[in-house]
């Protein structure tokens, strides 16, 4: 479990410091801030590998670059400084063995994903040495997660076209397992994702294709389903992969299964329906929990998302005492992390003018503007009125351009019998003088009280 | 505003105020958001416990909450950056929960006395607008 990171003149900030909850870390924040940075930060202190182009100190800054970390290891606490090395060019590390992490998975954002497995990415003992000769993590290529992987003439992994049908064929745990994570990550009962049966898709690829049924009821080869759908198998597939390849290292081995698997997830809604973002958080937690290790093992989740509805949809199993909320934002021209406070909003609505998504009203920015406008006009306060937005007729012209028939702003612009309320600039109309008399009683009313006070 | 959830919070933030944080004076009920909101502001923001019934007023049909002319002078400013601060001026999930209340009043779902209950302010602004003082009666009573 990753304890800490703590970041000193490298990233969008000149010192970043989380403290990581030990079961969910939903991280928000504006594009740019540093959401996947931070995800390929926590990847590289867990397994000493970089997914992308290493982490670079930042040129301006006077002081060392360092990046301090800490986690629980199979051998108990890590935790570690490392400075950035200016003569060679790298982050000094440890001699020896690194910490054993536990498993490691990493989704990123543009479907790629790295494995680092402690059966078989780690150091061995040879003849009293500790040598590492094994592949440092498997990290995927999006067209690698699908057609294999292959470093130096051998075979690391399958891909998902190649194991999903021979696992088909064989008809044994994985693809039970596969079948069983599919219809968790199903985004309803009633549109189960379904593996349909083995088909060929051209004269030029002999490979047995898998094939998704189709709520229509075709099956469509996985290579033609919709981007969401590749995004979900792939992520399922690489999931099982992960762990029946692991079990088996562990086996061969004559160890057990790691007890901790660590998942980092960059923006889990890429591609995603609306129907699938509601479910893909719980569904990812229950597949890694639950179906993959059996809720024996303690599985933390480091989560990108710029969905409002993801946020929503956890909002039933969020757990203050083990799961954090973080927020990348600027403040005084400075990236600036912190962990926001939990509360309930409700809905996407709430979430979207909550601070986590900061917007002042969920509609276009044309419609915000001009009943913006509108809440100035009524509360009198002329000075916030927009140039072209000035009057009463204005802003009514506006709204009735911009609004449906069925906005609830309507009432509160509406006042009965049609007429517009208020007095600014614009003529008051003839109906609404009748309305306008009770407002000026009550505010001799008022002068009367605060005289009596 | 009607809160039948709620949960009871620090007034004085536990960042600035370490000290406070099992001080049963510190504690208030609030509703979650609107203390997520407050964060650290603290006593930038006023304390639920000063704030008099008609510091505030809804202002009809827009359902605004405003800083009445009855908050002190020299409250006001304070006034004026809770409404911004938590949102509370014409954020929508609070303009939503007035419109449902106001709706129902006016569909007579929903009596004076009713409103008076569930929205005081929203109630507050409907007596105002009709010129019923009966609250203001009321209340000047020993």
């Amino acid at each position: 479990m990753l304890e800490y990171l703590h970041l000193k003149n490298v990233g969008p900030a000149p010192e970043m410091r989380m403290e990581l909850a030990e079961r969910l870390n939903l991280i928000t924040g504006d594009n740019g801030l540093g959401k996947s940075f931070l995800l390929d930060i926590a990847w590289w202190t867990l397994t000493r590998t970089w997914v992308g182009y290493p982490a670079r100190p930042n040129p301006g800054a006077k002081e060392a670059a360092s990046i301090g970390f800490a986690f629980e290891s199979k051998s108990g606490r890590r935790e570690y400084v490392s400075e950035f090395d200016r003569k060679q060019q790298e982050w000094k590390g440890k001699v020896g063995r690194p910490a054993n992490p536990g498993l490691v998975l990493y989704a990123q954002v543009d479907g790629g994903f790295a494995v680092w497995d402690p059966a078989r990415n780690y150091w061995r003992t040879v003849r009293g040495q500790e040598v590492q000769d094994r592949p440092p993590a498997y990290v995927f290529s999006p067209n690698e997660v699908w057609d294999g992987l292959e470093r130096d003439g051998a075979t690391l992994c399958n891909g998902l076209i190649r194991d999903w049908a021979s696992w088909q064929k064989e008809k044994g745990t994985p693809f039970e397992l596969l079948k069983a994570a599919l219809q968790v990550m199903s985004p309803s009962a009633g549109e189960p994702l379904v593996p349909g049966p083995l088909t060929r898709i051209s004269l030029d690829d002999v490979r047995d294709m898998p094939t998704l049924r189709m709520p229509y009821g075709e099956d469509t080869p996985i290579v033609q389903a919709s981007a969401g759908m590749r995004r979900i198998t792939a992520l399922v597939y690489l999931l099982v992969w992960a762990w029946e390849e692991h079990q088996r290292a562990a086996a061969l081995l004559g160890q057990e299964p790691s007890q901790q698997v660590i998942f980092l997830v960059d923006e889990l809604d890429t591609h995603l329906h609306p129907r699938w973002q509601r479910v893909v958080l719980r569904a990812l937690l229950d597949v890694v929990g639950e179906l993959m290790t059996g809720g024996d093992a303690q599985v933390q989740v480091l989560a990108a998302t710029h969905s409002p509805l993801v946020m929503a949809s956890v909002e039933p199993h969020f757990d203050p005492a083990q799961d954090a909320l973080w927020h990348l934002d600027l403040a005084d021209s400075a990236v600036r992390l912190t962990q926001e406070q939990w509360a309930k909003q409700g809905d996407v609505l709430g979430w979207l003018v909550s601070e986590t998504f900061g917007l002042a009203q969920a509609r276009s920015r044309e419609s915000e503007e001009a009943i913006e406008a509108a809440e100035a006009f009524m509360r009198r306060d002329l000075s916030a009125l927009p140039s072209g937005l000035r009057t009463r007729n204005d802003i009514d012209a506006a709204l009735a351009r911009l609004l449906p028939g069925h906005d609830p702003f309507w009432p509160r612009w509406v006042v009965k019998g049609g007429a517009v309320e208020g007095k600014a600039t614009g003529k008051p109309r003839k109906k609404q003088r009748a309305k306008a008399t009770p407002k000026r009683t009550a505010k001799k009313a008022t002068s009367g009280r605060s005289k009596r006070r | 505003m009607y809160e039948p959830v709620g949960s009871v919070d620090h007034y004085l933030c536990v960042d600035n105020h370490r000290a406070l944080s099992y001080e049963w004076g510190n504690y208030r009920f609030a509703a979650e958001w609107l203390n997520k909101s407050k964060g650290t502001a603290d006593d930038a923001i006023l304390d639920p416990f000063e704030v008099e019934d008609d510091w505030f007023e809804i202002h009809l049909p827009s359902l605004q909450l405003v800083v009445s002319e009855r908050v002190p002078a020299g409250m006001r400013a304070k006034a004026e950056y809770t409404l911004k601060r938590l949102h509370l001026r014409d954020d929508e999930r609070v303009i939503r929960q007035r419109r449902a209340w106001y709706e129902l009043y006016e569909a007579g779902d929903l009596s004076l006395e009713g409103l008076t209950r569930r929205a005081p302010l929203i109630a507050a602004a409907v007596r105002k607008a009709s010129g019923t003082p009966a609250r203001r009666r009321s209340r000047r009573r020993p």
